[in-house]
């Protein structure tokens, strides 16, 4: 138990083993539809990382004799009171950013990290513990995002933040959901792959 | 076992007979350009499948003809000016996102072929979607000038409800739009052909027909020259056979195959008539295909619903097509 709570555990864990993108596929609707450009994924990583890191970090004090369901209800209610500030706060960072985003900003507020890490992880940890893998939950999100959103604006538009890179070839269906969609399954299954071939090697 | 594999074996044999009568005619139509073209799909879909199958650890079955069906398929849905990067790229992701991703051959949920094509026309539409005309010089160069090229007979039938054309040239097949998909005479035999040799599924496809003519009759104000020009378009009858039809894909049942054929024929008619959408075979095809399995699944479980009734047990007269889902069923368990 002590092992599986290391910090240092809790930060693979987070980043690689059980990225919440690349391997638990999580929270990946508005990455699909929102995040085409490294500038749409970049707003989506903040606005992602100040939504879940203070919604579950006040979850964290809802107490553990509540009843299951009535607790879900109290993660989306702090999730919605969260959602207030953050949209002032971060109108003013990235102003005109945050209405691209459409219903997908919203709905952060009930993303499944927020269910799956408050009620299956955060029970057994310490509050430490529990801050530590947050951040490096979100950090690996965001790092799977922002990398994401860099590779399908190379792909789709042949610029990279912005920037022409001079491609010969480019494929615009990867900046509809449907390519998007593809490119994250690709993704997601060559990441899987390197840390398999990573782990046997580390183990032969 | 043997006797299905060599059942599928036959299969696509037929459909390959086919597709090679169009590939020749299309290459007297369009030259040697329509044959690199085709050469280049079917080469690189037999090398994708190839590949796949050596990363997935499967073993290379000689009598697997389907990446050549999808090459040849995707080849004749191509303007004969495509650029040879874009017939590479629908090729490759037809096989590999289309086909192995799925889990290879039999598995596939979209025809590979339709999803090929689609993807390319999104990515490249102006070099997808614009065409030159039959028995004129098409430089062999991967980019052909926009000045040979113009947009196909769909795209101005649909924007106009007419076209000028005569019905001998529509019946040969002499209008601007892709290498294979205009030969109405031959594709109508091609079809005749493989119901005959039960390769293609009859209910399948005279549902399909049937709605989609229907409607076009009422549409066109049961104008035939107008009804023609609909099934003449935008590789109606090409994408009824090869496309919707695919034995990969198709529902098992006879009663599954006929809803499956009207949905298919009504999706027709809306991305035709409604949508707007120049090729919308091939849109009806990539939406309708992962229905096929939920058609079985729903017409296994009514059967046993039925079966279960004591009426149909005691009088001993269940109807057919619930005896042959069960038996779809039990021989799908025993394999």
């Amino acid at each position: 138990m002590s092992n599986e709570n290391s910090a240092k555990n809790i930060i693979l864990n987070a980043l690689v083993k059980k990225n919440p993108i690349l391997v638990s596929g999580m929270v990946i609707a508005p990455v699909v539809v929102t995040a085409n450009t490294f500038l749409s994924a970049a707003t989506l990583a903040l606005t992602f990382s100040v939504i879940t890191f203070f919604t579950l970090v006040v979850s964290s004090f809802v107490p553990k004799r509540i009843v299951y369901t009535v607790r879900i209800i109290l993660y989306t209610l702090i999730g919605a009171l969260v959602y207030v500030p953050s949209v002032i706060i971060l109108n003013s960072v990235i102003p005109g950013e945050i209405s691209k985003m459409g219903i997908f900003f919203p709905l952060l507020i009930t993303n499944s990290l927020i269910i799956s890490r408050s009620e299956t992880i955060f029970f057994r940890e310490s509050k430490g513990q529990m801050i530590l893998d947050i951040v490096f939950c979100i950090i690996g999100y965001d790092a799977a995002v922002l990398l994401y959103g860099l590779i399908r604006e190379v792909l789709s538009a042949g610029t990279a933040g912005g920037k022409m890179l001079g491609m010969p070839y480019v494929f615009s269906a990867l900046e509809y959901p449907f390519g998007g969609f593809i490119l994250l399954g690709a993704a997601a299954a060559l990441f899987r792959f390197i840390f398999m071939t990573v782990k046997r090697a580390g183990q032969k | 076992m043997v006797s299905k594999a060599k059942s599928e074996f036959s299969i696509m044999t037929d459909m390959l007979i086919v597709l090679l009568v169009l590939a020749a005619v299309s290459v007297y139509y369009y030259g040697m350009r329509a044959a690199i073209v085709l050469l280049i799909c079917t080469a690189v879909c037999c090398a994708a499948d190839f590949i796949c199958l050596k990363l997935r650890k499967k073993e290379f079955d000689i009598h697997d003809l389907s990446s050549l069906i999808t090459g040849l398929t995707l080849g004749l849905m191509m303007s004969a000016s495509v650029p040879y990067y874009a017939a590479v790229v629908a090729s490759l992701f037809a096989v590999v996102i289309a086909k192995h991703a799925f889990g290879g051959h039999g598995c596939e949920i979209f025809n590979a072929a339709a999803a090929g094509f689609l993807f390319t026309a999104l990515c490249f539409p102006d070099n997808m979607l614009t065409y030159p005309q039959s028995f004129s010089d098409i430089p062999y160069s991967s980019i052909v000038s926009p000045d040979i090229l113009s947009p196909s007979m769909t795209k101005s039938f649909i924007l106009t409800d007419t076209s000028t054309l005569s019905v001998p040239d529509i019946l040969a097949g002499k209008f601007v739009g892709p290498l294979g998909t205009n030969f109405i005479i031959i594709l109508a035999v091609g079809a005749v052909f493989l119901m005959l040799r039960r390769s293609v599924s009859a209910i399948a496809f005279f549902a399909e027909l049937v709605t989609a003519l229907l409607f076009a009759f009422v549409h066109y104000e049961y104008d035939l020259l107008s009804v023609l020009y609909f099934f003449s378009s935008g590789m109606m009858l090409f994408g009824m056979i090869f496309l919707s039809c695919d034995h990969s894909t198709i529902p098992k049942t006879k009663s599954s195959r006929a809803v499956y054929g009207i949905l298919m024929g009504a999706c027709i008619v809306l991305f035709h008539f409604y949508a707007r959408v120049e090729n919308a075979v091939v849109y009806a095809a990539i939406l309708t295909a992962p229905l096929g399995i939920e058609l079985d699944r729903r017409a296994l479980s009514f059967a046993e619903m039925m079966n279960k009734k004591s009426i149909f047990r005691r009088v001993n007269k269940p109807l057919k097509h619930m005896q042959e889902t069960l038996e779809i069923l039990d021989k799908n368990e025993q394999e």
